[in-house]
């Protein structure tokens, strides 16, 4: 997620006192790490990209880059309803690529202290430990953190 | 080092391959036959500009081989050796050679010194016998004529010659060390209200007594010349036909001695080291391109919106809005040009590649090149050396014939390898031609036989079996000599060509001589396309795959089974693919009438009617890389932003045709099914 987590999976994903940003998808939050974030904008009608994963959208023009757009409700297997034109695209990015995540309002900017982060527990879908680092609870809402870096399809997993 | 210091470095290379490619200009000059004393000044001022810059990096070898280079030129310039070809020669392997030490000090490498040792001994070795030399001894006078002579030197030095850091101290001091010397100044400005301090305004004459040539005392002002009026008289000169007495042609002595001012700087002459030109970062260029790209959208957006305001025709908003227009158009262009380059450095490069291959083949071949100013796309310029190399190189090894051969068949001995280079149609054509014996096309045939890449009694006909060279695996060549006959040539060339989105074709014509001509885009961030709509998504299909669009009629598309279907041209039964089913926009209509048939013929496929919904527009695209990462996209190469701000993609015609039975899209696996 940052730049200085290894890739072992065992580390902690978030250090202490990271500023993380929550969004919404439907009423479900989510968090990723601030520092991968560049830009929040509107959403845009975005190019097919033929032969793409379900939950590649398109892509995108931001301001004269073709940016890839991930509608991140599919990419984690959510059933969602109502995609309205009032959906964000949050402009992420980390070593190689940026690309956009479509989701569906950004709510907050968290200081969350590692301490209070619970890793999920153990699910017969082992996939679940690739995308979630972890959980916590703000108030009532649970926030799931996301790995950014297995958000993106890995090249030549698609079409072939 | 300190970064400042490295710049300078930097700088100093650049211009060392500016001063080499003048080098190399004279030298072709030279052995062409037609060239002045001028040419062979231009060819020292480049070595010793060279010499003096590697003195001041210390960089010891190239100012040591520059001074043995510039020894010999320093002979020629004097008269005091024959120009043959045999000087010719050497003169070019000194080039190549302070050509490879300036790379291998460029990059840091170590400089390999036992070919510039080797040179060097050659140098010395020519001029050391006496065979060489001038049989008209009354004009070959030793250098250092002992006699003392008197000089008077009028120096004017123009305002430039301060901003540009001389000092006219340092150059009357040098004088100084020539002789006795006497300095006196001729001119002031009385003037001096109005007066510029920092443009001098001194005139000198100095009279100097001295016993060193004339061209001792030029070399004092090599460094400002164009920087000053220089006037240099001889006043009782004690030897009659000295090598001094013939008027030198150096720039800024006589011609430029009436002339006066800043207009010398005019005189720029090529390889001088005053040079208009200079080096930028490439990523910079690109992120200007990509600015002003996006300002081409940007104002093809702004038009809409005011043309959707439904303003009057002709109100002052709309026709600031096409001069804006025409300016963002203007700057697009003028960007594109910075990119393009002069074809003249490659061929210069391809000079040697031809010198080195003719003298391990032992032919004799010379280089004629065509077309030296040629604009070329930098990126396709760099990509070009090594197909060329391998063409020439082939050329040399198989197209020419034996120096006996060529006799037997009433040939000139010496072979020519032409090179052209030529803006066709908004494409760069090249050229690269032999006038050897032409392909052998039975041999062609049994190889390709042999190779399983033709059967024993197939009937191909004469352009089949000149594109079978372009093969992977080919080589006619019986066996594998140095120069090529690995296999490995044409079939990458070709690859490298198509890469750059360009074709490669040839002609031969048996004993006359084979011809490849590449045809290239002139640059490679713009493409020529059509703007096709298929289902309800825009898309860009590059001009240059398309050979002819079809309108479809009710009945024009029929069945062979299977959901095949052909479309009949002309009587001819093609192949039909429906793009917006390929693609997985759409599923398969039921029925074909409006479209468009879009006929193409990629290489090693049969010809296809690709099918669109609509021909939207012709323009030129500006190409938006696709960034790795969401997965390969066969058929896509690139994106493109179309006027309305939205994403084109670039069709691959080849690449899609290669995959259309993928049809329709294809699910990834979602992560996970939880959250």
């Amino acid at each position: 997620m940052t730049k200085e987590k290894p890739e072992t999976e065992k580390q902690p994903p978030i250090q202490n006192n990271s500023k993380l940003l929550s969004f919404l998808i439907e009423d479900a939050v989510f968090a990723i790490n601030i520092m991968s974030v560049r830009e929040i904008r509107g959403w845009s009608p975005a190019t097919t990209l033929p032969h793409a994963p379900q939950f590649v959208q398109g892509v995108m023009n931001l301001r004269g880059v073709v940016l890839p757009v991930i509608d991140l409700a599919q990419r984690l297997g959510m059933q969602r309803e109502n995609y309205t034109e009032r959906d964000v695209i949050i402009v992420v990015e980390n070593e190689e690529n940026t690309f956009g995540l479509r989701v569906s309002a950004v709510s907050d900017i968290l200081s969350i202290n590692s301490a209070e982060i619970q890793t999920p527990p153990e699910f017969a879908d082992h996939n679940i430990h690739e995308t979630v680092l972890g959980l916590f609870l703000v108030g009532d809402e649970l926030v799931r953190i996301l790995d950014l870096e297995t958000m993106l399809p890995k090249p030549g997993t698609i079409a072939a | 080092m300190s970064d400042h210091l490295n710049e300078i470095r930097a700088a100093f290379f650049v211009e060392c391959e500016e001063l080499l490619e003048a080098l190399f200009d004279s030298l072709g000059a030279l052995s062409s036959g037609s060239f002045d004393d001028e040419v062979i000044h231009v060819a020292f001022r480049a070595v010793h500009s060279i010499k003096g810059s590697a003195g001041a990096f210390s960089l010891n070898e190239l100012g040591k081989f520059s001074h043995n280079f510039e020894g010999l030129l320093d002979q020629i310039r004097d008269g005091n050796l024959k120009i043959t070809d045999q000087l010719v020669e050497l003169l070019f392997q000194c080039a190549d050679t302070l050509n490879d030490i300036v790379a291998q000090s460029g990059s840091g490498a170590s400089i390999d010194r036992v070919q510039m040792d080797r040179v060097c001994a050659q140098i010395s070795e020519y001029m050391a016998d006496p065979e060489h030399g001038l049989k008209l001894t009354s004009k070959h006078l030793p250098l250092e004529c002992h006699e003392w002579q008197n000089f008077r030197i009028e120096f004017r030095p123009v305002s430039e010659l301060y901003t540009s850091g001389n000092e006219p101290l340092y150059l009357l001091r040098s004088l100084q060390n020539l002789g006795n010397c006497q300095v006196s100044i001729t001119h002031q400005k009385r003037n001096l209200f109005g007066h510029n301090p920092e443009f001098g305004g001194l005139f000198w004459t100095i009279s100097l007594s001295t016993e060193v040539s004339k061209s001792e005392i030029l070399d004092v002002f090599d460094f400002v010349d164009g920087l000053c009026d220089l006037e240099i008289h001889e006043l009782g000169a004690e030897v009659n036909g000295s090598p001094i007495e013939t008027q030198s042609t150096r720039p800024g002595t006589n011609g430029e001695a009436q002339g006066s001012g800043p207009t010398e700087l005019k005189h720029n002459q090529v390889g001088s080291p005053v040079n208009s030109t200079i080096r930028v970062d490439l990523s910079r260029i690109d992120r200007l391109m990509n600015l002003v790209g996006e300002l081409v959208i940007n104002q093809a957006m702004l038009s809409q919106s005011v043309a959707d305001t439904s303003l009057a025709e002709q109100s002052r908003l709309s026709s600031a809005l096409d001069e804006f227009h025409q300016l963002t158009r203007d700057i697009q262009e003028s960007v594109m040009l910075i990119r393009a380059q002069p074809i003249k450095s490659l061929f210069q490069r391809m000079g040697r590649v031809v010198r080195e291959a003719s003298a391990e083949a032992g032919k004799t071949i010379v280089l004629k090149t065509e077309g030296d100013s040629t604009e070329v796309d930098k990126i396709v310029l760099e990509s070009l050396t090594e197909p060329l190399t391998h063409m020439i190189r082939n050329a040399i090894d198989h197209g020419v014939e034996t120096t006996e051969e060529r006799r037997a068949s009433n040939k000139s001995e010496t072979a020519t390898i032409g090179l052209s280079a030529a803006h066709q149609s908004g494409r760069v054509v090249i050229e690269v031609s032999d006038d050897g014996k032409g392909l052998n096309r039975s041999r062609i045939r049994d190889k390709a036989v042999e190779r399983k890449l033709l059967s024993e009694d197939a009937q191909p006909t004469d352009s089949e079996l000149d594109r079978m060279l372009f093969l992977p695996g080919f080589s006619t060549a019986n066996k594998v000599t140095e120069l090529s006959g690995r296999g490995v040539g044409l079939d990458v060339v070709s690859s490298t060509i198509s890469g750059l989105g360009g074709d490669i074709a040839v002609t031969t014509k048996a004993g006359t001589g084979t011809t490849f001509s590449i045809s290239l885009p002139l640059t490679l961030a713009i493409l020529d396309g059509m703007v096709i709509q298929a289902g309800n998504e825009t898309l860009v299909i590059p001009l240059s795959a398309i050979s002819e669009t079809i309108a479809i009629g009710p009945s024009d598309i029929r069945e062979v089974g299977r959901g095949n279907k052909v479309l009949s041209v002309r009587g001819h039964m093609t192949r039909v693919v429906d793009l917006s089913v390929t693609l997985g926009f759409n599923p398969v209509r039921p029925s074909f009438n409006g479209c468009i048939a879009l006929l193409v013929e990629p290489e090693n496929q049969p010809r296809t009617a690709i099918i669109v919904d609509a021909i939207l527009d012709q323009r030129q695209v500006v190409i938006k890389g696709l960034q790795n990462g969401y997965g390969d996209c066969p058929g896509i190469s690139a994106a493109t932003i179309l006027g309305n701000g939205r994403i084109a993609l670039i069709l691959d015609a080849a690449e899609l045709l290669e995959n259309s039975h993928l049809s329709g899209s294809k699910r990834h696996p979602v992560l996970s099914e939880a959250c």
